[in-house]
């Protein structure tokens, strides 16, 4: 069957504002083939899907479906073109069932007001034989485990006959047993002649699926490749490139005695046996994918997630954060990923918000001190070189570097010793990530310790001191900053084993 | 997201002067607008009926009003964490039936008092424990919470209202005055000022204001959501259970029948206080305003001989006015 081009995309370019996300990038797929689309965060997999999706729009180049030019102008569109996307969040209704899902927002198509169960009820089952697969159709889908759910994610692009079906990271919240149950329906679905367009980061997970790989990176096509004919490190090496340059200036801070210690903690989820040392004056990048357990680590050390087994220790002595309130008042402070959403207050001004924290200590009595709480503020801002028009201005209007800047600042007022960052130059420009480096430099030179959560391999290697990968909730590999390398890393971080010995890639790799 | 709000903003500046000016006219009338229709109205009303600018209508306006504002300045302190109490109006009847009740029982005004404060504390931690710790809706929980009051004060009193032995000291705080000012309407100015303080000058208000803007932020920050939307439950009915002490003590009677009108007015009040602020979030500033327009429209249409359910009619029109652009406001500021 693979013999006639179910999708092209040629040279098609994307600019964002400053940036450009795609440069003249050709991909194609065939009809009943898996191709993989690899890249590191911010190589242009993302864009591409979104502009094939209908959610971006291409600045220049040409879409052909099945030999014919298209546009695709919306999600809905791309729909009725074919095209449907699994996202890594699915999307589904928690609360209809399977059947309702399949149809939700496809009413219209039995053309009849009135929803006929039996007839959504015929058309589901017809889906669910296809894919030959067993699930519960007529309880709400929140029911069902999050394997059920993508099945039925499945289902509805299948019902809406879907040619071309795109997963983006399909199995970064699935047990293993769970992964290979996908593969066998995506493997039914191939054979029946659909094509499906898989995103992962688990190279092992790619050379089983794949027919063909298309590598980006930074926004340009590398190549695509049949997967006979490639190798993991070959691809490791093109996904990386050769000649990163150094953004970042690296201070060296006299390291101090240990500031915080872990011992297997397991928050009895996500997380399941961290154990790592954090020093005074250190910086400790954590990297590896979505879904491995780095944010739920600074949850569990910030008491936002309760640690169910192993100990922690806090400048000597033992720590036990169940609140935020409790990691506070121990001088651990949390910069979260989700700044709009879990780190500002986004009608309050800027000193307002930096003195947030630390309002109770500021005010004696419980009445405010106005004048002192924004003369304070603003020092604070002033130190970490905040762009505003006054400390007045409310953080809703800040750029999102400067926002981040505050989210930092906060904590700086309570005299923090261990700072939890995660992904904090996340969508923020390259001025701004360098400021965001500076003050964290800035922290460690003050004696604190900082671990530092990041998808941008880059980003960690020019700042951290240390480096730890974590995988299914825990430290795989820890790197030293003199040892560690790009490609080293992204090995480690891409492998689906476990025990990975990063000399051996190409064995170990593949069998996987 | 970051990207595109930057770039829209730079659009803006790069956009004419006129069209600058502009937005800060729409930005004014957006913000002020309330307090512009309330001059408005208040001099229509001096200069067309004569009734209006004299001492007595003036005073007899603020009385009437003390007992909405009070409950208004209430409901401000549940709307900034972002919670609501329609429990209310049962609040105000109960505290009343209780208070009078011990005055009928000859316990003395002391104890009349201290049970009206026991009606709204009690209320007031049941429905901050139901709905913030059951994770039920406030709206739901308080409407439930109110029905089952209604029942107190009808099973309290057997159906029958109450009157005797309710003392001058009680009604001095219904209809008595204190240098020319009816004392309802200086309760009112206490209760404002006392809350003003505790909103917008304490670490208390402070943190209400940041749960109500990002309550997982809040959390983070070390603040304890629940206890505060709590003490804020409690403070918005013992606010309800003082109304109910003036109502009774102005009226000489506490009728379990009487349902107090007020409580859709009272969030009227509060949501005319959001359109004053900046990011439209309650304040008490605002409320006061609100208090003041609300007072003034009520009697402005009395005066005009607006029939009672005309003027139901008006205020309604008004309260939706006012939601809609409050609203308007909210999405061009995102």
């Amino acid at each position: 069957m693979m013999d006639k081009l179910a999708l092209e995309m040629n040279q098609i370019t994307k600019f964002f504002p400053g940036v450009l996300a795609l440069n003249a990038v050709d991909f194609s797929a065939y009809r009943g083939e898996v191709h993989a689309l690899v890249g590191e965060n911010g190589a242009g997999k993302s864009t591409l899907i979104k502009i094939l999706s209908g959610i971006y729009k291409k600045d220049s180049g040409e879409i052909k479906i099945g030999g014919e030019v298209v546009e695709i102008a919306s999600p809905k569109d791309a729909r009725l073109k074919g095209v449907s996307t699994i996202h890594q969040e699915l999307n589904l209704v928690p609360f209809l069932t399977a059947t309702e899902n399949m149809w939700v927002g496809r009413e219209d198509v039995l053309k009849n007001p009135f929803i006929s169960r039996k007839k959504m009820q015929a058309e589901a089952q017809r889906v669910i034989d296809r894919l030959k697969i067993d699930l519960p159709l007529n309880i709400p889908v929140k029911h069902l485990s999050v394997a059920q759910q993508q099945m039925v994610a499945i289902a509805r692009t299948l019902a809406e006959d879907a040619q071309i079906l795109v997963m983006d990271e399909p199995t970064a919240r699935l047990a293993a047993h769970e992964i290979e149950r996908l593969f066998e329906i995506i493997r039914r679905l191939v054979s029946q002649g659909v094509t499906v367009i898989y995103i992962s980061h688990r190279l092992d997970e790619i050379f089983k699926l794949a027919n063909r790989i298309t590598v980006l990176k930074d926004g340009c096509l590398q190549g695509t490749f049949d997967v006979q004919d490639v190798k993991p490190p070959q691809l490791v090496r093109m996904m990386v490139g050769q000649g990163v340059e150094d953004r970042y200036h690296k201070v060296n801070v006299e390291k101090g005695g240990d500031l915080l210690i872990c011992e297997g903690i397991a928050d009895g989820k996500k997380l399941k046996d961290v154990s790592l040392k954090l020093r005074a004056g250190e910086i400790l990048g954590v990297v590896g994918p979505v879904g491995s357990g780095r944010t739920e680590l600074v949850k569990a050390l910030y008491g936002t997630n309760r640690v169910t087994s192993g100990s922690l220790v806090l400048e000597g002595e033992r720590f036990t954060p169940r609140k935020p309130a409790d990691a506070i008042e121990r001088g651990v402070a949390l910069i979260p990923e989700d700044r709009r959403g879990e780190g500002l207050i986004m009608h309050m001004d800027v000193s307002e918000n930096i003195t947030l924290p630390n309002i109770g200590r500021l005010s004696p009595w419980g009445f405010l001190r106005k004048r002192r709480e924004r003369k304070i503020g603003e020092e604070i801002a002033h130190q970490v070189d905040i762009r505003m028009s006054s400390s007045r201005q409310r953080v809703r209007y800040l750029s999102g570097g400067n926002q981040q800047k505050v989210v930092v600042a906060k904590w700086l007022g309570k005299k923090s010793k261990v700072f939890l960052l995660d992904e904090p130059t996340a969508g923020i420009d390259v001025g701004a990530k360098a400021e965001i480096y500076q003050l964290v430099s800035n922290l460690v030179a003050g004696g604190a310790g900082v671990i530092f959560i990041s998808s941008e391999i880059p980003e960690v290697l020019g700042i951290a001191d240390r480096i730890l990968v974590m995988r299914s909730g825990r430290v795989v590999a820890e790197f030293d900053r003199s040892e560690a390398t790009e490609e080293k890393i992204l090995t480690v971080v891409l492998a689906g084993n476990v025990n990975v010995e990063t000399d051996n890639v190409e064995t170990e790799k593949v069998s996987g | 997201m970051t990207k595109q709000i930057t770039t829209s903003f730079q659009r803006g500046d790069a956009a004419g002067v006129s069209s600058k000016q502009s937005l800060i006219i729409k930005n004014f009338f957006l913000r002020y607008g309330t307090i512009v229709a309330l001059l408005v109205v208040t001099l229509i009303l001096a200069f067309t009926t004569p009734s209006f600018m004299t001492a007595l209508n003036i005073k007899s306006m603020l009385a009437q009003t003390a007992v909405l504002g009070i409950v208004a300045i209430g409901l401000t302190f549940v709307s900034i964490p972002g919670e609501m109490d329609v429990s209310m109006g049962s609040v105000v009847t109960l505290s009343g039936v209780f208070a009078v009740s011990m005055m009928t029982k000859e316990y003395g005004l002391f104890a009349a008092l201290a049970a009206a404060a026991a009606v709204g504390i009690v209320v007031g931690s049941i429905n901050g424990l139901i709905s913030i710790y059951g994770h039920i809706s406030s709206l739901i929980a308080t409407l439930t919470i109110g029905a089952i009051i209604d029942g107190v004060s009808l099973l309290y009193t057997g159906g029958y209202r109450l009157y005797k032995g309710i003392l001058p000291s009680y009604r001095y705080l219904g209809i008595g005055e204190f240098v020319n000012i009816p004392v309802p309407v200086i309760i009112l100015i206490l209760v404002a000022v006392l809350a003003y303080l505790l909103a917008h000058q304490t670490v208390f208000g402070r943190r209400l204001f940041a749960i109500g803007g990002n309550t997982d932020a809040a959390i983070l920050m070390g603040i304890n959501p629940k206890l505060h939307s709590l003490l804020s439950f409690i403070l918005c009915s013992t606010a309800a259970a003082l109304a109910g002490v003036i109502v009774t003590a102005r009226v000489g009677t506490a009728e379990p029948f009487v349902r107090f009108g007020y409580v859709l007015d009272a969030f009227a009040v509060v949501f005319l206080g959001t359109t004053t602020s900046e990011e439209g979030e309650p304040h008490i500033p605002g409320t006061v305003l609100g208090i003041l327009i609300m007072g003034v429209l009520s009697n402005g249409m009395t005066l005009v001989g607006v029939p009672f359910f005309a003027q139901n009619i008006l205020k309604g029109v008004i309260v939706l006015i006012t939601v809609v652009v409050s609203s308007i406001m909210r999405q061009q500021r995102k």
